[in-house]
């Protein structure tokens, strides 16, 4: 396990980047990884757009390697006069008993990152009846010290964002365990810089027909898939693959048939969600490439969640996608958890399915 | 009495960073003796768990004057190690229930570990408008590691503690774990350190007991019967007003602290302290508690043969979590007013025992 790579994934999910507000993500990543391609932009949807081309064919195959760099946020959406803030969770996005008593940090008027905490009823002031359901939105607020309206003013505003507070940290035996927010989907965005930087250190073997890569860091994934939306359109792509975390449901009392997947168990593959039936031959192909490169892999199990691979597989005319995620416990909570062992196989499996298509032309 | 802003809330994030699960608070003692040795005369861990720190005033038949703030916090211990890596756990004190999933946690095994307390991601939901809580024995604590190491480290019974730290807000406002009550403590402990032992009353027992959140007499009777303090202070926090609160139940926050007015504390020494707060300029707001005011207060004053004592309450919102939130000019309040208190020469006059025992004689 190399420290530059836990280092890396640290600092991405560190950032602050709800959805529609992925500016320092960007930045970041721009920093990181701008040397290692021929040209990068952002759209107008704020997506991040990288373009490596491979051998001098006149048709060259466009492949597009994608992850997204928002997180599930929050959004200010009342400034009260006792100075506390009223907010909402983008789209019922996060399950609302993960909220209470959490720390928050929000983007201030003036660009610096200011800390809060979510206020509740304290449970000395509950009734029976309120003790055993989670408040509702409209019975929290986030505090950030300020004691009145036109202080609180002076930081945030109604359309103010926030997320949950930095707090990555390493555990487990070996330390081989992410403790963390936004783990989904920054751990797609450090798998792309991975691929960047091995991609641009030792040469695919390219066909003749030559091979474009775009490394797209989409935006508001979190919120209905829309950055990927214009991005695929903008590359439209011959071979898709989307990086993403998927739930884990592998907890000691849920049966085998509920573990969507299980971390530790490897890199997942998906054969249908909520938004995607996956294209079966890419499927067989990419496992095919695992079993060959000895890559650990799993199968998601459950028809549950949905990624940026809805809006891509069906784009233009439609476009080869495959979904490789990391199996995640507790997404859109302040602290997921996954294991680096599956991250390294995905990082290993998308190299590999890269390298295979530009070698093979197809 | 002079107060270093910055000295004092590091000192209290350094306080409310030590582990004292209800139940095992001597596990500081090392660490509590070590911080007595400057500007305390004595320390000593009694045999129930109560840390006491003794600072005598020189004088020959001072009264004894006991400060006290309850040292253990809420927490959790194991009640099971399961496969894959995961905990049971089971409550030490009352944890709101809607604050556990995706909380993280500390681990006391024979290494300190972390882990997150499981819940279900929003995908998973079944119905979305299913608010249900479950209870704390449906939710597990999630460690990252194989069953087999995690027995090396952890056993039934191995407390648990929130891992979540510090945070400083706007103003005067601080963030975190514990302060419940080791705010006070931090108080009680930074305020008699720093009063002048010639200024002194009497000798001061700064005690911080046990077994509050656990136990309705608490670790404080044991101490306030071993010590039998001629009278005492009992210092804790109170439930500040959030919205949906009803205004009698609560107190207002950054206004000073609260003094409570109840049958179960002694209602002239209430209003002495009181004069003293007016008399000294310290913030202050009165506070009805009519039965009992739910703190140490009602153990200590009818402890043997009776120990007046007063009821100081530090404004708190989110009690019982691990974002309580406290004002820092509450806390320079509460140790103004300790200060003074210890230092009272009508209060010592007033209230000391009798040291002889006085009888009227009925003709």
């Amino acid at each position: 396990m190399s420290n530059e790579r836990i280092k890396r994934i640290e600092e991405l999910c560190n950032l602050f980047g709800p959805s529609a507000c992925e500016d320092a993500v960007a930045e970041w990543i721009i920093a990181e990884a701008a040397e290692l391609c021929d040209a990068y932009r952002r759209d107008r949807m704020g997506n991040l757009i990288f373009r490596r081309r491979f051998g001098e064919g006149e048709d060259p195959i466009k492949i597009m390697v994608c992850a997204h760099m928002d997180e599930v946020g929050f959004m200010i959406t009342d400034v009260r006069d006792d100075g506390l803030l009223s907010f909402d969770a983008f789209h019922g996005s996060i399950n609302e008993s993960v909220i209470p008593s959490k720390r928050v940090v929000l983007k201030a008027l003036d660009g610096s990152m200011i800390q809060g905490v979510v206020d509740s009823k304290a449970i000395h002031h509950k009734s029976r009846e309120e003790e055993k359901v989670a408040p509702g939105l409209d019975s929290l607020y986030i505090d950030i010290g300020a004691t009145d309206k036109e202080t609180a003013e002076k930081y945030v505003t109604v359309g103010s964002f926030g997320s949950f507070a930095p707090n990555f940290s390493l555990g487990g035996e070996n330390r081989e365990k992410l403790f963390g927010k936004a783990l989904d989907d920054r751990l797609g965005c450090a798998a792309i810089i991975e691929l960047m930087m091995s991609l641009d250190e030792n040469a695919p073997k390219v066909s003749e027909r030559g091979a474009e890569v775009f490394f797209c860091f989409n935006t508001r994934e979190e919120v209905g898939l829309f950055g990927a939306k214009t991005v695929s359109y903008a590359v439209a792509p011959d071979f898709a693959i989307v990086l993403e975390s998927t739930t884990a449901n592998d907890l000691y009392d849920v049966p085998a048939h509920r573990k969507v997947t299980e971390v530790g168990g490897g890199v997942a593959l998906s054969i249908m969600d909520r938004r995607t039936i996956y294209d079966k031959e890419t499927f067989e192909r990419v496992s095919g490439i695992a079993e060959r490169e000895g890559i650990k892999t799993q199968v998601k199990r459950v028809v549950a969640g949905g990624n940026d691979a809805g809006v891509i597989h069906n784009s233009r005319t439609g476009v080869k996608t495959v979904a490789l995620s990391v199996p995640t416990r507790y997404l859109h909570s302040p602290c997921a958890l996954a294991s680096i062992k599956d991250f390294e196989a995905m990082s290993a499996l998308c190299e590999a399915t890269v390298r295979d298509v530009i070698a093979n032309g197809k | 009495m002079n107060i270093n802003r910055n000295e004092l809330k590091n000192f209290i994030f350094s306080l409310c960073s030590t582990m004292s699960v209800s139940g095992f608070e001597t596990r500081a003692d090392a660490q509590l003796e070590a911080l007595a040795r400057d500007g305390f005369d004595a320390y000593e861990c009694d045999r129930v768990g109560n840390h006491i720190f003794v600072k005598k005033c020189g004088k020959e038949n001072a009264p004894k004057i006991l400060i006290d703030a309850h040292f253990d916090e809420i927490g959790f211990v194991v009640t099971e190690v399961c496969d894959g890596g995961f905990l049971r756990i089971c409550t030490m004190g009352g944890s709101d229930p809607a604050i556990l999933q995706a909380s993280e946690v500390i681990i006391y095994g024979k290494e300190r570990i972390r882990g997150v307390v499981t819940s279900l991601p929003p995908h998973l939901r079944a119905d979305k408008d299913d608010k249900s809580l479950p209870e704390i024995k449906e939710l597990l604590v999630d460690t990252g590691y194989s069953k087999a190491e995690l027995e090396r480290i952890v056993t039934v019974g191995t407390p648990v503690g929130f891992a979540e730290g510090f945070c400083e807000l706007l103003g005067d406002r601080i963030a975190g774990r514990s302060f419940d009550d080791k705010a006070c403590g931090a108080a009680a402990f930074w305020a008699v350190k720093n009063t002048p032992a010639e200024k002194l009353a009497g000798d001061v027992y700064v005690l911080f007991s046990a077994y509050e959140e656990t136990s309705r007499l608490g670790g404080v009777s044991a101490a306030a019967f071993g010590l039998l303090p001629d009278y005492a202070m009992i210092t804790d926090v109170n439930l500040a007003r959030v919205p949906d609160t009803k205004k009698y139940e609560t107190v207002e926050i950054g206004k000073g602290v609260s003094i409570a007015v109840s049958a179960a504390t002694c209602v002239p020494l209430t209003r002495a302290t009181e004069e003293l707060c007016k008399r000294c300029g310290i913030a202050h707001s009165m506070v009805a508690a009519p039965a009992s005011t739910g703190t140490n207060s009602p153990s200590v004053n009818f402890t043997a043969d009776g120990i007046p004592t007063v009821d100081i309450g530090l404004p708190l919102i989110n009690m019982h979590t691990y974002s309580e939130i406290i004002s820092l000019d509450d806390v320079e309040a509460l140790c103004s007013l300790i200060s003074e208190f210890v230092c009272d020469e009508d209060i010592a006059k007033e209230f000391s025992r009798a040291r002889e025992e006085e009888w009227s004689v009925l003709k």
